[in-house]
């Protein structure tokens, strides 16, 4: 990364380009579109708007547990909010989200003109909307939605109603689109890079999408098998899962977590990705320890593949392979823990300033530690034994998804927003988005652990009088977090309508390809001659 | 553009890659049930570890003696086996023959009787055709069993045990074959 | 794209750098001054894996003996 120049003020070849030539107008610019930006810029407002359609339904849940007993909702409805808002979260919003972020800065940061197949990457984007569409109208179903929680265990899902169906074939739409996308990038990676940008000089963004794509082309193929097997279970006569049949429900949860474990690193890995380019920038330091950094993330993604079965320790399965389980996640934590290590090292002694993208980078990389150490105490099988399916577990996973995630996109949103729009966002209203959003969070999600380790389970619209109070703290949480993302859509408006004028390279210490070698806002076309790379 | 051969031949492995998982998939469905076969892991209703009697005194020997008459009857009675060697604890199944020799059905009642008389409470019987009447048809042959286990309580000194059934006749019982008879040869 | 003054790597230098790297922790400057080719790495790390398994089920079995 070092290695390359900083002539940001001189010598860009796309400074003649108007930013406006070739650029196509109307509903056909984006219904047709080829350009990596426009794709980008189309998944992050998809995987804004699925984000408020999941949080919409997490608040029904947490409306409904505010109090004890039921009030709001059907127990049927709460099953199926729980699982919607899972799909909906993993699936449509942050998925989606950092492949936009890789569409707008991969090619932007190994000096490519675009995407290796311009088309097949609109076709990635567009199958999005259908499937959203089923997901969101299996709750219209007869019957209503599936209850059957994000992970689909059979037998209960192969005994769901209709909108099982939906789900089903939503999956394999967003596994196609999300596979097809893998496909562009790791294309775009391994063959598009300009002269003299060798591997291990991408920056780190790069290499995290490289390891996440090709996991992703290796798991979603097994997931969409996992789910045909439901569905031919439950309308053409299979076994697979159901015992009477000689098939094994245990079955499901094998393969569905064999794709399930590398998913979550499928999530967390371009969340590391994002925040190993924010720390650097404002820490204005290069980032400690890089090749290593590549290196534990390509083996937590090859170890992440020997671990699955740490979700089902209750499941049935002899002492031997529970300590082995055991023993093997125990061990994966060191490359992750070497990885934070290395995030702050990188700020050692850095002139460190504190604008929005770093404090959402040190918000993730605070509780994502958090969320990684709860992931350990849950790697014990007897500790285990005592907490999997309650409260405890999914504090630990929103911990993981929400402040590891979540927060690093909006680290990478505030980071690379100047140089999307050419404008600056409101420093001040981001600041209160980062607290408001610490805030909230905490007093959500916080209180789950108690409420876990007390034995409140996940997944039921009422719970036992001893709950209570910790219940309508995280429902208040909840409220807080959610309307604090209104602040957040507001900003990133005032940002493209009325933001003041970004220079090339607001932030002094970043200093990958797109900061250094083009205008803010990146033109339409950019890098149609490759740039030169020391 | 000299990219997009290189392109095309990527996408093309990347989309076998991906088509072979699909097929890995489904290849996880035996190779789950090899698994659970080889490690015997999914056998829930069998018991991992096979039962292992640990009452059984293997260190002694304990000779069986049996012995059989009918009493009154014109019934033919003898045992299939006239000695063995058991040890105490351990579980034992001998069999008895029985064939009415007599031109009518008869019912019988078979009483135990055993030698030296105090060793009667330690041979503890779980099946015996001795439990209840037993109906011979005219010329009718049954092979009955008996199970019974050797208290491990035995006193050191009995080390030979006569066990003797005899038969008497059960006069103005019912004729007809009851569901609970002895099985039938 | 190659760098004539690197060097290739040795077979014992590659599953040094895969071992390091299932750590998390490697330094720099091996890696600038080898060659080292991406088939290499890719089996050794597979081996690595393999091997990481059997280590851990043997201590499975150590432990319930």
């Amino acid at each position: 990364m070092e290695a390359v120049n900083t002539h940001a003020d001189h010598g860009h070849h796309d400074r003649g380009h108007d930013d406006h030539d070739h650029k196509p107008t109307g509903l056909k610019r984006w219904l047709m579109s080829t350009n990596h930006k426009d794709i980008g810029t189309m998944y992050l407002w998809f995987s804004f708007f699925m984000f408020i359609v999941g949080g919409i339904m997490a608040l029904v849940i947490r409306s409904e547990l505010f109090q004890p007993g039921l009030q709001i909702v059907k127990p049927e409805f709460f099953n199926s909010m729980t699982t919607y808002h899972g799909l909906i979260m993993v699936f449509g919003a942050i998925m989606p989200a950092f492949v936009g972020f890789a569409n707008w800065l991969i090619p932007m940061q190994i000096g490519a003109a675009d995407m290796a197949f311009p088309r097949m990457n609109n076709l990635s984007f567009w199958l999005l909307p259908p499937a959203a569409f089923l997901l969101i109208g299996a709750q219209f179903a007869p019957g209503g939605g599936a209850g059957v929680g994000w992970t689909l265990y059979a037998p209960l899902s192969t005994q769901a109603g209709p909108a099982m169906d939906l789900t089903i074939f939503a999956i394999h739409i967003l596994g196609m689109s999300s596979i097809m996308g893998s496909i562009n990038i790791i294309t775009t990676l391994l063959n598009m890079r300009a002269p003299g940008m060798a591997l291990m000089k991408m920056p780190m963004f790069c290499w995290t999408w490289l390891i996440t794509a090709y996991l992703l082309v290796a798991v979603m193929p097994v997931l969409a098998g996992a789910v045909t097997m439901t569905l031919t279970d439950r309308h053409f006569g299979t076994h697979f899962f159901n015992a009477a049949g000689g098939g094994d429900p245990v079955l499901y949860q094998h393969i569905f977590w064999f794709f399930g474990h590398p998913e979550v690193y499928i999530i967390a890995i371009p969340a590391f990705g994002v925040v190993s380019q924010v720390i650097p920038a404002f820490s204005r330091k290069p980032l400690f320890g890089y090749a290593s950094m590549v290196y534990a993330t390509a083996s937590i993604a090859i170890l992440s593949f020997m671990v699955w079965a740490h979700h089902m320790y209750t499941a049935g399965m002899p002492v031997q392979a529970q300590l082995y389980f055991m023993y093997a996640t125990v061990l994966i934590a060191v490359p992750t823990g070497v990885k934070v290590f290395n995030w702050v090292a990188t700020m050692w002694r850095g002139s460190l300033t504190f604008e929005t993208p770093m404090l959402f980078a040190i918000g993730f990389l605070f509780l994502f530690t958090l969320g990684g150490f709860t992931g350990l105490v849950l790697s014990i099988t007897p500790v285990d034994v005592q907490l999997h399916d309650t409260y405890y577990v999914v504090a630990h996973f929103h911990y993981v998804m929400v402040a590891g995630a979540l927060f690093s996109a909006f680290a990478g949103i505030y980071f690379w927003l100047p140089k999307w729009t050419g404008r600056m966002y409101d420093e001040k209203l981001g600041r209160i988005h980062f607290w408001l959003s610490l805030v909230f969070f905490n007093l959500t999600f916080f209180v789950q652990h108690f409420l876990g380790l007390a034995g409140m389970p996940r997944r039921i619209p009422d719970y036992a009088l001893q709950f209570a109070e910790f219940n309508a703290i995280s429902s208040v949480g909840a409220f807080g977090f959610g309307f604090s993302q209104l602040l957040f859509l507001y900003i990133v408006i005032k940002t493209i309508t009325s933001g003041e004028k970004a220079p090339d390279r607001p932030w002094e210490g970043a200093d990958s390809l797109e900061w250094t070698h083009l205008p803010s806002p990146a033109p339409f076309h950019s890098f149609v001659e490759p740039p030169v790379i020391k | 553009m000299i990219n997009k051969r290189a392109n095309n031949r990527m996408m093309t492995r990347l989309s076998i890659f991906a088509a072979g998982m699909f097929g890995f998939g489904f290849l996880l469905v035996p190779f789950y049930e090899k698994i659970c076969e080889v490690t015997g892991v999914n056998n829930l209703i069998k018991p991992a570890v096979a039962v292992v009697n640990t009452q059984v005194d293997v260190s002694r020997w304990v000779s069986m003696e049996f012995d059989a008459n009918a009493h009154g009857l014109n019934w033919e009675f003898k045992p299939v086996q006239r000695t063995m060697k058991v040890h105490p604890g351990e579980m034992v199944q001998v069999e008895y023959d029985v064939t009415n020799k007599g031109d009518r059905a008869t019912v019988g009642q078979a009483i135990p009787s055993y030698g030296p008389n105090h060793a009667g409470p330690f041979v503890r019987k779980l099946e015996c055709f001795c439990f209840k009447q037993q109906l011979l048809q005219a010329g009718e042959t049954k092979r009955m069993p008996v199970q019974f286990v050797l208290d491990g309580g035995l006193p050191a000194d009995l080390n030979t045990i006569t066990l003797s059934y005899t038969f008497f006749e059960v006069q103005g019982a019912s004729l007809k074959p009851t569901k609970a008879d002895g099985v039938n040869s | 794209m190659i760098d004539p003054i690197k060097q290739k790597a040795s077979l014992l230098q590659v599953v040094r750098m895969v071992l390091s790297a299932f750590l998390g922790i490697r330094k720099r400057a091996d890696h600038d001054q080898l060659e080292v080719a991406p088939w290499q790495v890719i089996v050794i790390a597979i081996i690595a894996g393999l091997s990481f398994v059997l280590a851990v089920v043997s201590i499975v079995r150590l432990v319930l003996r």
